[in-house]
């Protein structure tokens, strides 16, 4: 029987959130690429979380300042 | 002293070298910061777990045997001591019950007629606004704290699955498990301002 090329929707938002960052190329990943380039909204999500990462990356730190340091060698005792 | 290898440094300061151990401080105070600011998203309670950090490093030390990386032994130590601030009911006002993901409303058969909104574009090099940092801010700290401590190890930190269960002492599944939950209501916190 020929396997459907289309896998659902339910079975990419799984494997889309299990393996975001990783470049897998096993059938499973081919066959998620494939229901990709047919589905909009499965597309649309994947951007949408790798979007959400990337702004948690890009948020600003703030670096520790001179005085905090002191303090901590202080503390510390060193 | 930048160029002496941070294994002879450990060594230095597990004899008791202050110097040693200025330098150790000096070259991780901002990966213990900027981490324990990430999952705390308050600075005083990121100086505060530096500070808690540091004295375990310093009282500590010579328990550490090298078979992992130094800055796995620093993340642990820091996940422990945000840990230790729930606990103390510090880090978690505002988290939330975290389920399994649910799938967003549509399904391939009616991909044509209910299109899910794409989002607003945010190029990489601008800055982010005032307004979406604070819908990141209270989004993240809806998440509880063992949640956040995987999202931004894994995501953020970039840290492997095997690195990440080890500092947080979960299993790999575990991680796997909260990592995809933690991605999927972060995406859902900012869809609303992401798409207005």
């Amino acid at each position: 029987m020929k396997r459907d090329p289309h896998i659902r929707c339910r079975k990419a938002f799984r494997f889309i959130c299990n393996n975001l960052d990783e470049d897998i190329d096993s059938p499973q990943c081919r066959e998620v690429r494939n229901h990709l380039d047919g589905c909009e909204n499965c597309k649309i999500y994947l951007d949408n979380l790798k979007e959400t990462i990337a702004l948690y990356r890009k948020y600003p730190t703030p670096t520790l300042s001179r005085d905090a340091h002191t303090k901590l060698l202080k503390i510390l005792k060193i | 002293m930048t160029d002496i290898p941070e294994t002879f440094l450990l060594e230095r300061a597990k004899r008791g070298d202050k110097e040693a151990f200025q330098e150790i401080l000096r070259t991780n105070e901002n990966l213990v910061y900027g981490f324990a600011f990430k999952v705390c998203r308050n600075e005083e309670y990121a100086k505060e777990t530096l500070q808690d950090t540091f004295i375990s490093v310093f009282r500590k030390l010579n328990q550490f045997d090298g078979r992992s990386k130094f800055s796995t032994w620093l993340y642990s130590i820091v996940a422990k001591n945000c840990l230790m601030k729930r606990r103390r009911g510090k880090l978690e006002q505002s988290s939330v019950p975290i389920g399994e993901p649910v799938m967003p409303e549509h399904t391939h058969e009616d991909a044509a007629s209910t299109t899910l909104p794409a989002w607003k574009n945010t190029p990489l090099d601008e800055t982010i606004s005032s307004e979406l940092r604070q819908i990141m801010d209270e989004a993240i700290q809806k998440l509880p704290v063992d949640y956040r401590l995987v999202f931004i190890l894994r995501d953020v930190e970039g840290q492997s699955a095997e690195e990440t269960a080890k500092i947080t002492e979960l299993s790999i599944p575990a991680v796997k498990s909260r990592l995809r939950r933690a991605r999927v209501f972060l995406r859902e916190q900012l869809q609303e301002y992401m798409t207005t």
